[in-house]
């Protein structure tokens, strides 16, 4: 009895899920489709899901000859930097605040929390930027997510559920307080680093408003705001560039096949990072 | 121990944040080739630095220069915030709007004297009525660039093939256009007139007199959908849809899907501009060799009226921001620039090399010219008005396609071009404030009208409730109040 009522949820859950989760591919294979496809064919507006006339100029064209791999290298330096960067500070912010007989802990969280209710603004944000001389520069895209206030919340809290008797026994041996933390704690907080490693890193790839406030130098534009110009600009430049003249090559196209090269690098690498990404969001829940 | 070099460090850091980077302040003073300028642009899909434009702009002026972008959407807001705290720029290159915008904030630098100092090859090549427009109480904001040649932009392509397999002309007038379309619509399976979602067909609206966007009436102006004859405009439209004639897709229709129609060889006659030809012939001449793109003028009406608007704006200003320490500089830059031997080396290259000259007739070498000189349209600092508009053909020559519908279309531009009184004014704020929404308005209500929801007594309706009220008036007003300012 349960056995069948089991059967036939499944089949409809499975049936239903597998239609919606088609239908989320089904822009991207259209996408795709386009950027494979012939000049002609993507003018007169053929493509539907399948390309028509193979080429791969157009992805030669932009791997090669557009900002685009300029734009990649400079996100890629910034992930990576900004990464190591914010881990560091968060984990140097934290673990104190893990410390109950810490003076005025109660008043420095209170800050780093109110901090993450309320924005202070662009306009503030930019005027700072601007003062410390940071415009049109990477650390003002780096600068942005060094510490984020929940990032440092979770790591506390890990800190916290960490046995003391680690710490004391290495106390006795007369170990400083540095010295625990990067030899003792940070190589058994490998789990909550690994998380939230990986949230800061996402941050870093997908965030396109700071760079779209601080830059205007286009050889340091990340790979998001790079693409967000490139989609939404108007046909008009592109026959200025002589575009057209190209022998595959036209402007849906390149738009097209910018947007798939910008999501390649994000699939090749999310199937190794899945795992940690589950076990992420629950790990601030369980103390 | 420990704990003072951590104060130490703490406070060396402190110092570090404390101290902002200067930039050498020059005087001013115009040194060759030692200061380095730094032009802020408008948004395009390529590094401006590292273009070759770059490097022969550099050698040809001697100055060093950085170029900036603004994002594609909302640069305005960018702009505002960057100079507004007095971001380090030398050079900006606006739209007619965030010109307008800046100068009244007082935030441009008056050039008059720069220029009488620097810019002797700067006023030799702009005509003085072009400077008007970047002239307020005699002080002179900006370096004007109008857009390269008054034009006229945009035609009728039509399937000259199929008319004549019917053994029809191109149509010149109103009927011999409906007659066309009726023989297709019963010969074919071509959809007769593809376009949407707006109603207005220029080439056809041309035979009502409706040819400019603003019309002079008992000296004051009016706005083409308040003229009468639009009345009789839309009337005849509905009577085309209602027919058949048009495609039913009309009110659905985006840009883009009307180019993909005729391209695919599915519609006989769509509206472009000479800039589309790419997109519209080359398909259209793979998938049936034997087509034939042609241009249908303007059409003419009974009493004569004829004619479509010539396409004349302003398109870029030049400015300095008032706390620009390198002023001179810029000037003296953007003066070298419009020396005519730098102006012409600039924009087309080198006589022999990248383009040739005869009689005031440019042409391009392939595939030199492009290769050199392809985004010198991003770096200029204004234009020679004098020579430039005939060096521009140049540009166009590059792709033979848009080059033909470009003559096809302005061959006879003495016969049809006409002037929109409006072409120079500046931006209006009741334009800014209010005419998206009401296009938008406009334009639904014409969808309603052409399916049948709305009719001509119910469109008196909408100009005297919904768009006038709306903010229509607001802006024939001002227009008005503009317009009698001129004529004074």
């Amino acid at each position: 009895m349960s056995k069948s009522k089991l059967d036939l949820f499944s089949v409809i859950n499975t049936i239903i899920l597998s239609i919606i989760g088609i239908l989320c591919l089904l822009p991207f294979a259209h996408v795709l489709a386009k950027s494979i496809s012939s000049k002609n064919a993507i003018i007169a507006g053929d493509i539907s899901f399948l390309p028509k006339g193979f080429q791969i100029d157009t992805f030669k064209y932009v791997i090669f000859e557009t900002g685009f791999a300029n734009s990649l290298l400079i996100s890629v330096f910034i992930t990576a930097v900004g990464t190591f960067c914010s881990l560091l500070f968060t984990v140097m912010a934290a673990y104190p605040l893990s410390k109950p007989d810490f003076k005025g802990r109660k008043l420095i969280l209170l800050i780093y929390v109110f901090s993450m209710l309320f924005y202070g603004g662009i306009i503030p944000s930019y005027i700072l930027m601007h003062s410390l001389g940071l415009i049109n520069t990477v650390w003002s895209m780096i600068i942005p997510f060094l510490i984020v206030p929940f990032n440092l919340l979770v790591v506390k809290t890990f800190f916290e559920g960490l046995p003391e008797s680690i710490v004391e026994s290495a106390k006795i041996d007369g170990a400083s307080n540095m010295r625990i933390l990067f030899s003792i704690i940070l190589p058994i907080s490998r789990p909550v680093l690994a998380t939230i490693g990986l949230f800061i890193a996402v941050s870093y790839w997908n965030d396109f408003f700071h760079p779209l406030l601080f830059i205007s130098k286009p050889s340091l534009k990340p790979l998001q705001l790079y693409l967000y110009d490139m989609v939404t600009s108007s046909g008009d430049q592109f026959w200025q560039m002589g575009l057209e003249e190209m022998a595959n090559i036209t402007i849906e196209g390149v738009k097209a096949t910018t947007i798939i090269a910008a999501v390649l690098p994000i699939l090749f690498v999310y199937p190794f990072l899945q795992k940690h990404f589950e076990k992420g969001l629950t790990i601030g829940s369980v103390k | 121990m420990k704990k003072s070099i951590a104060l130490l460090f703490l406070s060396f850091l402190l110092v570090l944040a404390g101290c902002t980077s200067k930039e050498s302040d020059s005087d001013g003073n115009v040194k060759n080739g030692k200061s380095t300028l730094k032009v802020l642009g408008f948004n395009a899909p390529f590094d401006p630095n590292k273009s070759v434009m770059a490097k022969d702009i550099e050698d040809t002026t001697g100055y060093k220069v950085e170029y900036f972008m603004l994002p594609s959407e909302n640069p305005d807001q960018k702009l505002n915030i960057e100079i507004a705290s007095r971001a380090d720029y030398d050079i900006l290159a606006l739209s007619p709007s965030q010109f307008y915008t800046l100068a009244s904030q007082g935030a441009l630098l008056p050039l008059n004297d720069l220029l009488n100092d620097y810019g002797e090859n700067i006023k030799k090549a702009i005509l003085p009525e072009s400077w008007e427009l970047t002239t307020f109480d005699g002080e002179i904001f900006g370096i004007p660039q109008k857009n390269e040649r008054a034009n006229i932009e945009g035609g009728l392509y039509v399937r000259e093939d199929i008319l004549n397999n019917m053994d029809i002309k191109i149509p010149t007038n109103l009927d011999e256009f409906y007659d066309a379309l009726v023989k297709i619509k019963e010969e074919t399976n071509l959809v007769p007139l593809t376009g949407g979602p707006q109603i207005w067909i220029p080439t056809i609206f041309s035979a009502f007199g409706l040819a400019t966007d603003w019309a002079e009436v008992d000296g004051s102006l009016v706005p083409r959908l308040l003229m009468p004859e639009t009345k009789e405009y839309i009337a005849f439209m509905k009577k085309l849809y209602d027919e058949g004639l048009l495609d039913k897709d009309w009110a659905i229709n985006q840009p883009a899907t009307v180019k993909e129609k005729f391209a695919s060889g599915k519609a006989a006659f769509v509206f472009g501009s000479w800039n589309d030809s790419p997109q519209l012939v080359p398909p259209l001449k793979e998938s049936e060799p034997s087509s034939i793109i042609s241009i249908v003028q303007p059409l003419e009406g009974k009493d004569g009226s004829v004619g479509i608007q010539a396409s004349q704006r302003l398109m870029w200003i030049h400015a300095i921001p008032r706390y620009s320490k390198k002023h001179k500089d810029a000037i003296n830059f953007m003066d070298k620039k419009l020396q005519f031997d730098n102006f012409q080396y600039l924009t087309l290259g080198v006589e022999g090399e990248t383009f040739t000259e005869e009689n005031d007739i440019y042409n391009p070498i392939h595939p030199l010219f492009s290769e050199k000189r392809q985004d010198a349209w991003w770096y200029l600092n204004g234009m020679d008005e004098h020579k430039y508009p005939d060096m521009w053909l140049a540009r166009i020559k590059k792709d033979e396609n848009i080059f033909h519908y470009f003559q096809e279309l302005n061959n006879p531009y003495d016969q049809y071009a006409k002037s929109d009184p409006t072409a120079w004014a500046p931006p209006m704020d009741s334009e800014s404030k209010n005419g998206q929404a009401l296009n938008q308005a406009e334009e639904d209500f014409f969808i309603r009208f052409l399916l049948g929801n709305e009719d001509l007594n119910s469109f008196d309706n909408f100009i005297e409730n919904t768009w006038k009220e709306d903010g229509g008036a607001e802006i024939v007003k001002e227009v008005n109040d503009w317009y009698s300012e001129q004529k004074k």
